[in-house]
């Protein structure tokens, strides 16, 4: 019995001292930089990524923080970068290859661009590249193609920039692109989503696009990252694709690319030496990697904690983003198919204090971010009227005639179940709820909260009243593939039953609308119509992050979230 | 108790032998079982003490650092910490309670038969058990709860549905021990019926160990149930659970630990309280010599 407690005791005290040991260990010390990582055993989770899809909030997973400093690569670029505190960085010689590390909570299985959501890790890295992309106003931008035409309704004719080759050495023509775009079209579902193909022609430079019926929105949709432009006549596209951005692959594992820079890039000096990107999935270890210099550059850090990095030893980039914060209402149910609950419930909401002290988002004034050029300024939206929402109530003749604060309606007690996705990653969704649940209150409305881990599953069964959402509404730079999926009312995808035939006829007009400004008014015009029909709640804009280590210069977080890594981002100490 | 003294265990003997031993123990169990009940007679009232409402937000003092006036902090909606610990105190606790009731009824009845009649009926139950036994707890219980749907009573049945099979398990070896001994041949020879043989003379027996089992899982359960609300399987926000709190507090462990550190205090405080008192009632009941 003594001995096998002396035993123990002698065992507890190695093991406390190998901790102290490994605590106070300096990483010159230490032969690998293994030790630091934080490697844990969780299964490295599959994010297919459908988060990114146009009606998924990016949901971070709890997944442990991969390892993300140990790479043979990383020997020729001194350790001490990537592992050291900042003051033993100081000594580092001057012509140390410029090397980041970088991390996203997505990265994925492979890195053809056609599989799935895997585009946009490629055009996140800056290997791949669109025909056309979206700038900081989310307008269209010449990329790899450096003008285009609508040669008739049915055909968009591009004109692929001269002189750029792939990452393979091969040269960028429009014979290349067409296969790229016939390998997208093979491979990915929701190629037909986006063009309604005829045909490609191919000719020297000039790409013309045929499709069956007219559809104005494919010169947007190219800017979707399924269309980056890459050679598909590479040995091995899901591991060594060769695209036309600033940085080429040099080795890929399962969430985890080395990158090194395009010599040849056609868009001039690209700023770094090499990058290894890692997926991080959870939004909290991000946060800690970046704090332990594992990481030199991460995005999408929860709002609360960017004040960790409000200091001179981080730059911090945050935009109010394309993304809105919805919860979707029912109107298939039994309550919230009357509209003015639903607009009472819009007025009864503050926004303004959410916005603030929940998700550090502006208040959504309709459903599409104040970034987008629709003007959204002139937007009639709702504002925080607790008044105006009991008068509605008052007038539609919803009281509370039992006396236990609840209105009801046809003499039931008004309700609404509140599906939320079981915290992961970021708790704001669960704190929208709970504020919405106690503003609802106030006017007497019931209001229940359910967690499932599951949501697709909720959604496409209309099981709900309310349901939180995290949309990216702009997708394309354009309004109507959100508004088509979401609110035609013989769109598959809209699974709460909004049913307007003023709205569908609005949304038919798409189809004839070629200039940006004509489609701009159109968005503009059907964003005040579900406005008006209390379609949705639009609570607030969802801002997006960029956060760096100081002598990481122009990392700047795009309006956009298809772009993270460019050529200007650099490394001066 | 009193029906302890039927059985023909060397009691008498023990007591000679331990006094002193016996004394210390009795006087441990009582202290910690008075700290166990001003617990949950405390839980169970908790309104009562909590200084804030533990649901109404207060944007005006959301994080805030534990003051004097907050003494654990507040939260991201500005809702008192402590607060929100204290009345989740009694929820866990009772539903952790009825659960371990019904689950020890259930397993201690299909124990005692299984044990009693044997045969048959017993292989095919005990082969079900093992069956169950095979899942792992949480896994099981985290699929079970998700097929149901959230909730706390779905919670329940999840984790009711694995931690049933101990208690039959128990129950069933020492009905089968007990069913040897001479006083129920003298029963049954006094023409006894079955059900007065089970009740009167097996059941006694049993109880004690059922009890001490149960005992010991309070903590055990109340820890299952926060767990599964923290994955957002049980209770449901905003009900000031300590699961759920924990949860909520995962994206705010560097700005405001507070919001984590206290209900993870609250729940070791609550299941070491329960685990001792269950150590403690099997040291008293000295059921290890039995």
């Amino acid at each position: 019995m003594n001995i096998k407690k002396t035993l123990c005791l002698v065992l507890v005290l190695c093991l406390s001292l190998a901790a102290l040991a490994a605590c106070g260990r300096k990483p010159e010390e230490t032969a690998a930089p293994t030790t630091t990582a934080a490697e844990k055993t969780a299964a490295p989770e599959e994010t297919t990524a459908a988060a990114e899809k146009t009606t998924a909030a990016p949901e971070e997973t709890t997944a442990a923080p991969e390892e993300t400093t140990a790479a043979p690569e990383e020997t020729t670029a001194a350790p001490e970068e990537t592992t050291a505190a900042p003051e033993e960085t100081t000594a580092a010689p001057v012509e140390e290859p410029r090397h980041l590390n970088a991390a996203s909570f997505m990265v994925g299985t492979t890195l053809d661009a056609a599989v799935r959501y895997q585009g946009w890790t490629l055009t996140r890295t800056g290997i791949g590249e669109t025909l056309v992309k979206l700038d900081n106003n989310v307008e269209l931008e010449a990329c790899v193609a450096d003008s285009w035409e609508w040669v008739d309704e049915y055909s968009l004719k591009l004109h692929v920039r001269e002189g750029i080759t792939f990452h393979s050495g091969k040269a960028v023509d429009a014979a290349a692109v067409k296969l790229c775009f016939e390998h997208a079209a093979e491979t990915n579902e929701r190629f037909p989503n986006y063009i309604d193909l005829k045909e490609f022609i191919a000719d020297g430079q000039d790409l013309t696009i045929v499709s069956n019926s007219k559809n104005p929105q494919m010169l947007w949709n190219l800017t979707e990252p399924l269309f980056c432009v890459m050679d598909v006549t590479v040995e091995d596209i899901a591991n060594k694709p060769a695209g036309t951005g600033p940085y080429m692959v040099t080795s890929f594992v399962e969430d985890r690319i080395e990158l090194e820079a395009n010599r040849n890039y056609w868009n001039g000096e690209v700023g770094l030496d090499t990058i290894t990107f890692t997926r991080v999935s959870d939004a909290e270890a991000r946060v800690m990697a970046l704090q332990s210099g594992e990481l030199d550059m991460t995005i999408t850090i929860d709002h609360t904690n960017i004040k960790l990095f409000e200091n001179e030893d981080y730059n911090v980039s945050v935009v109010s983003g394309v993304r809105t914060n919805v919860v979707k209402m029912n109107h298939a149910r039994p309550f919230l198919k009357y509209k003015e609950l639903r607009q009472a419930i819009s007025y009864a909401i503050d926004r303004e204090t959410y916005g603030a002290n929940i998700t550090g988002g502006a208040p959504s004034v309709c459903l599409f971010p104040a970034s987008v050029p629709f003007d959204i300024d002139s937007i009639e939206g709702y504002s925080y009227d607790v008044d105006r929402a009991v008068q509605i109530l008052d007038d539609a003749g919803f009281v509370d005639t039992d006396g236990d604060g609840i209105r009801e309606i046809d003499g039931e007690n008004i309700h609404l179940e509140y599906y939320q996705s079981a915290a992961h990653g970021s708790a704001e969704a669960g704190l929208i709820a709970q504020a919405i649940q106690a503003d609802l209150l106030k006017i007497g409305v019931d209001v229940e909260i359910m967690s499932s881990e599951n949501m697709s599953d909720i959604k496409n069964a209309g099981l709900y009243d309310f349901c939180s959402d995290n949309s990216n509404t702009v997708p394309t730079g354009d309004g109507q593939y959100f508004l088509t999926n979401m609110y035609l009312s013989t769109s598959g995808s809209n699974k709460s039953g909004y049913n307007n035939p003023e709205f569908d006829a609005l949304i038919e007009r798409f189809n004839d609308a070629y200039s940006a400004e004509e489609r701009y008014a159109i968005a503009h015009e059907a964003a005040q119509l579900l406005n008006d029909d209390a379609a949705d709640l639009f609570v607030t804009t969802v801002p997006m992050s960029t956060v760096s280590r100081a002598y990481v210069k122009n990392a700047v977080q795009p309006t956009v979230d298809y772009y993270m890594i460019t050529k200007d981002i650099t490394i001066v100490r | 108790m009193a029906k302890l003294k039927q059985a023909p265990a060397g009691g008498e003997i023990r007591l000679k032998r331990g006094l002193q031993r016996g004394t210390v123990i009795r006087i441990k169990f009582y202290a910690i079982l008075t700290i166990a009940i001003l617990f949950v007679l405390f839980a169970m009232n908790a309104e009562h003490f909590a200084p804030y409402d533990p649901i109404a937000n207060d944007y005006a003092c959301s994080l805030q650092p534990p003051s004097a006036e907050h003494i654990c902090g507040t939260d991201k909606l500005g809702r008192d910490v402590y607060s929100r610990i204290l009345c989740g105190a009694g929820g866990s606790f009772s539903m952790a309670f009825v659960m371990l009731i019904f689950v020890s009824t259930i397993g201690t009845t299909i124990g005692m038969l299984c044990g009693y009649f044997g045969g048959r009926f017993d292989v095919i139950m005990m082969r079900f058990v093992d069956v169950l036994l095979a899942f792992p707890d949480t896994v099981f219980a985290i699929a079970v709860a998700g097929m149901l749907g959230p909730g706390v009573l779905n919670a329940v049945i999840a984790l009711g549905l694995l931690s049933w099979t101990s208690f039959a398990r128990m129950a069933r070896s020492l009905t089968a021990s007990v069913r040897e001994k001479d006083f129920i041949a003298q029963a049954r020879f006094n023409g006894a019926s079955t059900p007065r043989i089970i009740l009167k003379y097996i059941f006694p027996n049993v109880a004690p160990q059922i009890i001490v089992m149960a005992t010991m899982r309070i903590g055990g359960t109340i820890l299952s149930l926060s767990s599964l609300s923290f994955l957002g399987l049980a209770s449901q926000p905003p009900a000031p659970e300590w699961g759920v709190m924990v949860s909520e507090s995962k994206a705010y462990m560097q700005t405001a630990p507070w919001m984590m550190i206290y209900p993870g205090l609250a729940l070791v405080l609550t299941v070491v309280i329960f685990n001792l008192l269950g150590d403690s009632l099997r040291d008293v009941m000295d059921t290890k010599k039995q």
